[in-house]
């Protein structure tokens, strides 16, 4: 617990001392909120001593009133500056993460962990500034309030004292005890969540194959058991949780009557007044209650802690391009020299060696998964090569930092992704300078300016969230109208291999044409009929460039791309007809 | 209370636990009160003429320890109980809308997302977690005891007790101010949050294109504009509720302020003994944490309210209407005067048609023409608004379901796998299957070389959603499972486009065997595909607007001349070709 809140004050960075003072304040505003029970101890002396007369009742009342006063204000001086700072660190840690993001390898941006780090940032660390350092309170309250107890009860008398130093002490084991059942229990629970959503994802995603296979049945029993699972698992989780939270809680209970009985049996002796019996009862009921609260704040705390790990996992991706320099390109001939690769134990790509002269068209060609996609990530550093090196214009890019590299490349990939904001703002992302003459001139280009104009707001209309209001050939097109407005004299194509209707497709490929007239284009080709005239053709197989040259000297040449071709020419004559 | 009690019946016959929940919590409350009234005892002893025993002390205050035991026991019981309550009343919810996806149609399905269905399903749901198991039974609880003390309170000493009251009542005034201007601020709140989240999700979706285009700066900063906006919006809100909040929490915990004084006055007009003093004291103190629990509790109703809503929006769809009558012997496809709307536009409109048995009908038109749709709707993904889909005659609509499913295989792009291995995923298509038959249709479908290929073979576990295999390798055996099935009717729908390239020319064969002696109906955007169809239907703006073969509708479709033109174009398409275009 200690650990959780230096834990805590480190993450809160130079708004650890608000966290630190409100801690403080909230202390001393316990202390005044003994106040009005110390009133009606000193009114109970006076009856006891039979001195209590009608003016007291005012006195009495000032006295809790001015407590409550000065307990109000302290309340509000520490709610509102651990708010504040709860506040403060979130947004901080946002800005920060977000700054680091610039700097991840594109390679980390996958499907995958996009959805993932979205939930740490909105979800992990909203459950921090929400709970978590406000919990930090009680936490520290509950604490602070097993030493007020001891301390005051030493002063009303030491055997009672001891009582509750023996209860308390038991009770600090209890929680131990009930922390290690939680971390336990939390592993659990969580493998349990993942397999229900696993369970779920199969199920709604397969919903249609379910229903076509006539699995519903079958499917329907699967998921109930899912369901079943995840409930008792849950139940289980739950009811381990009780016995352990209840042992810390008749701890107090034990610290409770212990007192009570010393302060009966001290007054039985005739060495203890009856006021401070009667004091005693009043405080003892009330002074454990913080301290009881802790029991429910741990589960509180494992939530946060699992939520800070994943957080602070994330500031440990390692950056890039850290000694990236800045570093301006004057030619664009890109050169692999012995370049191998590996991802994950396995070679990709064997001693890739060869030249793309400026100006000039280079298709890789092979199988799936041959590893020329690879070759293309090597380019703009999604990776960077573990043998030989990349160079462009004579210049390593290990050299370079993502950013001076990645100004002289467009890059045209299937994943198409458009932002929420108006058609010129998505094309002006291309230069952010254009003007809108420009814009247009680099939409018609890209032959979108005419439907962009069919729109009812034109080029103020704003796409959807990942540009859903518009057809999947649309946002291609808007996406390469961005990529001609750049102008980057490097141009990486991944052919567009999704499906289109034959209208929309024939204005893609237009724009394409455009866009990679006198540039360096390397293109991932997968209907060879597309790089007929291409400078070089590399045909990969395996992690290795197995034959190069034109296209009418591989034809002829009669080996793997020969065969591919034949391949792909029967392919396109392929008819749909009767077997 | 009417939506509370409707979520609680989810739980069907563990509904039980909510009243032992209730009643177990509001017994250890009662637990907690009762060792007021034991030191209230002690005390009048030692008031009176004899100094009780040791014992009797020890005694009272064995009693004590065991009042606070039971209420430490129950509350653990009641927790338990209620935790109970709130998994059986999820997993009730959850069977529900299991249930309901499977009684909804696939078109309502695909309208509602998948996403959605999924985000219903989990997150949906266990949001609810807390308001079922905590806030609810111990809002209850809480309600409870508050009536409780103060009743015994008034019965212990009725002045003392309005005092006490006084305090609440002086405390609910804030709270009335703090959710007046709350419910103001609220909207700008969530406005801000959701406008963060959205950022959040945007820059992040979208870096690789910002660090493509290089606009890392512009990129972060409305980034950070989202973060501080939110922030500042936040602590704006705090700041208006802190004074409110700070205000409740001490009145409503201030009960000496007014008992004090007034149990003085009483005191000292002899009408207030010293024990019952101390007593209402103690239950006074107590009285406040039940009083903050309750006020808590309230706004959980229509949180409550919202999130059911939420997932019940969903129960309001209606379910796939099924016929009973026999299922037809032939398997001739015909569109008889079809009108279907999806919202108010049309995209069928009056379409007639008729595809006899044994022969392959291809469905082209320029995007947006609604040849996809069509497909979809002899599928029953939805149903006609008006005229009617038929199989050998029948009315689709009239016969179940699963007869419907046992007479058309569809394939399209959309390869979903089960995680189970593959053996087992190819003989879904029919369950009876040996081992044998499996592998003859694998060998089919052309799927058999990488199949052995990999490590375990058949019994290679395809992983969530089959990232082990390609899109084409998917494909395939999606199409074995299709040959398992053997169904008369085969829909392809976009089957043809490139999932993979480099291995069409497979994918072309294991679909020539799929369509082998069946009714076919093809959604072709390679019109160079479906040149040997039987029948060609072109289609325009969901209405038919030619049909017949490839030379005919050459010979007498402008529209279609056109579209074969711009395929043949795209098709001999090359880069840098600049006459081209």
């Amino acid at each position: 617990m200690l650990k959780f809140i230096s834990r805590l004050m480190r993450f809160s960075g130079k708004d650890a001392w608000k966290l630190k003072a409100s801690a403080a304040v909230s202390f001393v505003e316990g202390l005044f909120g003994n106040v009005p029970i110390y009133a009606a101890l000193l009114v109970i002396i006076r009856i006891t001593e039979r001195t209590l007369d009608g003016a007291y009742a005012w006195t009495a009342f000032l006295i809790v009133l001015a407590s409550l006063a000065v307990k109000w204000i302290l309340r509000r001086v520490f709610t509102g500056m651990q708010s504040d700072a709860a506040c403060r660190v979130a947004a901080r840690e946002r800005l920060k993460i977000g700054d680091l993001f610039k700097r991840f390898p594109m390679s980390y941006f996958t499907e995958g962990n996009i959805g993932e780090v979205t939930n740490v940032i909105t979800g992990d660390l909203s459950f921090a500034e929400d709970y978590g350092m406000t919990k930090l309170d009680d936490v520290i309250s509950g604490l602070i309030a097993i030493v007020i107890a001891c301390a005051f009860l030493l002063w009303v008398d030491w055997r009672v004292a001891a009582a509750s130093v023996v209860g308390c002490a038991l009770a600090l084991i209890a929680f131990d005890a009930m922390e290690k059942v939680t971390k336990r229990q939390a592993k659990i629970r969580m493998e349990q969540a993942s397999k229900l959503t696993g369970a779920v994802l199969e199920y709604t995603e397969g919903i249609s194959v379910i229903k076509a296979l006539r699995m519903s049945g079958d499917a329907a029993k699967r998921m109930d058991a899912s369901i079943e699972d995840a409930c008792l698992h849950a139940i289980d989780f739950e009811s381990s949780m009780v016995k352990p939270v209840t042992r810390y809680l008749h701890c107090y209970a034990f610290a409770i009557a212990a007192a009570l009985f010393l302060s009966f049996w001290r007054f039985f002796n005739g060495e203890m007044g009856l006021p401070v019996v009667i004091m005693v009862a009043l405080f003892i009921f009330r002074i454990y209650l913080p301290a009881m609260g802790l029991g429910t704040g741990a589960s509180i705390m494992r939530v946060m802690e699992a939520g800070l790990d994943r957080y602070e996992k994330l500031k440990e991706v390692p950056i890039i391009d850290a000694d990236g320099k800045d570093i301006p390109l004057s030619s664009f001939d890109i050169a692999f020299e012995d370049v191998s690769f590996s991802y994950e134990a396995k070679e990709t790509l064997k001693n890739i060696s060869f030249t793309a002269k400026e100006h000039s068209m280079t298709a890789l060609v092979g199988a799936s998964g041959s590893g020329k996609t690879t070759i293309a990530n090597l380019i703009v550093r999604f990776w960077d090569a573990q043998k030989g090196a990349v160079k462009i214009g004579g210049i390593d890019v290990r050299e370079m930092t993502c950013d001076s590299l990645l100004r002289y490349v467009s890059m045209v990939f299937q994943r198409v992704y458009l932002f929420h904001d108006t058609i010129e703002n998505n094309i002006r992302f291309g230069s952010p300078d254009a003007t809108r003459e420009e814009i247009i001139a680099a939409a018609k280009k890209a032959r979108c300016h005419d439907f962009i104009e069919a729109l009812p707001d034109g080029y103020d209309t704003v796409v959807g969230e990942g540009g859903s209001t518009l057809s999947g050939g649309e946002k291609q097109r808007i996406s390469i109208a961005r990529a001609i407005l750049k102008d980057a004299p490097i141009v990486l194509l991944d052919e567009a291999t999704a499906s289109v209707d034959p209208d929309n497709e024939k204005y893609i490929q237009e724009a394409i044409n455009e866009l990679v007239r006198d540039k360096t284009l390397i293109i991932i080709a997968h209907r060879l009929s597309t790089i007929k005239r291409a400078d070089q053709i590399l045909v990969i197989d395996d992690g290795r460039i197995v034959e190069r040259g034109r296209h009418d000297e591989l034809l002829a040449k009669g080996g793997q791309y020969r065969a591919l071709w034949t391949r792909r020419q029967n392919a396109n004559s392929w008819r749909i007809a009767r077997a | 209370m009417k939506e509370y009690m409707r979520v609680l019946s989810y739980a069907g016959d563990n509904r039980f636990y909510f009243k032992r929940a209730v009643v177990l919590l509001t017994l250890s409350v009662l637990f907690s009160v009762a060792p007021f009234f034991a030191v209230g005892v002690v005390l009048n002893g030692f008031l009176g003429g004899a100094m009780p025993s040791l014992a009797w002390l020890f005694g009272m205050s064995a009693v004590i320890f065991a009042c606070l035991i039971l209420k430490n026991w129950l509350n653990g019981l009641g927790l338990d109980a209620s935790h109970r309550l709130a998994y059986h009343t999820l997993a009730g919810m959850r069977r529900r809308v299991a249930g309901k996806l499977l009684r909804m149609s696939m078109g309502d399905i695909q309208d509602f997302g998948t996403g959605a269905a999924k985000k219903n399903f989990v997150e949906n749901i266990e949001e609810m977690e807390l308001i079922l198991a905590h806030a609810m039974p111990e809002g209850f609880a809480n309600l409870f005891t508050f009536g409780i003390v103060l009743l015994t309170m008034f019965a212990v000493d009725w002045r003392m007790a309005l005092a006490a009251l006084a305090m609440i009542v002086v405390g609910f005034i804030p709270i009335v101010l703090m959710m007046t201007d709350g419910l103001k601020r609220m909207k700008p709140w969530y406005a801000a949050n959701e406008h963060m989240t959205g950022a959040i999700i945007e820059y992040i979706s979208g870096m690789e294109v910002i660090k493509v285009f290089g606009r890392q700066g512009s990129s972060f900063k409305k980034y950070s504009e989202a973060v501080t906006d939110y922030r500042d919006c936040t602590l704006d809100w705090y700041k208006s509720q802190f004074n409110h909040m700070a205000s409740y929490t001490i009145l409503l915990t201030a009960a000496l302020l007014t008992m004090l004084p007034v149990g003085i006055w009483l005191y000292l007009g002899g009408t207030l003994t010293l024990t019952t003093f101390v007593l209402s004291l103690l239950l006074g103190m107590g009285i406040g944490t039940p009083a903050m629990r309750i006020i808590n509790f309230l706004p959980q109703f229509p949180q409550l309210k919202y999130k059911s809503a939420r997932i019940e929006g969903m129960f309001d769809i209606p379910d796939m209407p099924e016929g009973a009558q026999p299922a037809p012997e032939r398997h001739d496809v015909a569109f008889d005067n079809v009108t279907f709307a999806y919202g108010d536009a049309d995209v069928v409109k009056n379409l007639s048609l008729t595809m006899p048995e044994n022969t392959v009908t291809a469905l082209v038109g320029e995007s947006g023409a609604g040849k996809s749709t069509l497909a979809k709707l002899v599928m029953r993904f939805w149903d006609v608004r008006e005229g009617a889909v038929r199989i050998g005659g029948a009315d689709i609509r009239d016969f179940p379901a699963d007869a419907l499913m046992n007479r058309v295989s569809y394939v399209s792009q959309d390869n979903f796998l089960f995680n189970v291995s593959i053996m087992e995923n190819i003989r879904y298509g029919r369950p009876g299957a040996t081992d044998a038959e499996v592998v003859e249709m694998a060998k089919a479908a052309q799927c058999h070389e990488f199949i052995t290929q990999t490590e375990d073979g058949y019994d290679t576990v395809v992983g969530s959603s089959g990232d082990k295999l390609s899109g084409g390798q998917k494909q395939r055996i999606c199409i074995a499972r299709a040959i398992l099935k053997n169904a008369p009717i085969v829909i392809l729908d976009e089957a043809t486009s490139f999932a993979d390239p480099e291995n069409e020319d497979r994918i072309q064969e294991a679909l020539s065997r799929l369509i082998a002696g069946k009714t076919v109906i093809i959604v072709a955007h390679r019109l160079s595909t479906i040149t040997g169809a039987d029948n060609i239907v072109l289609l325009a703006n969901g209405t038919l607007e030619a049909q017949g073969k490839h030379e005919e509708l050459l010979a007498r479709s402008a529209l279609y001349k056109k579209l074969w033109d711009a395929h043949r174009e795209s098709m001999d398409w090359d880069i840098g070709g600049q006459g081209k275009c």
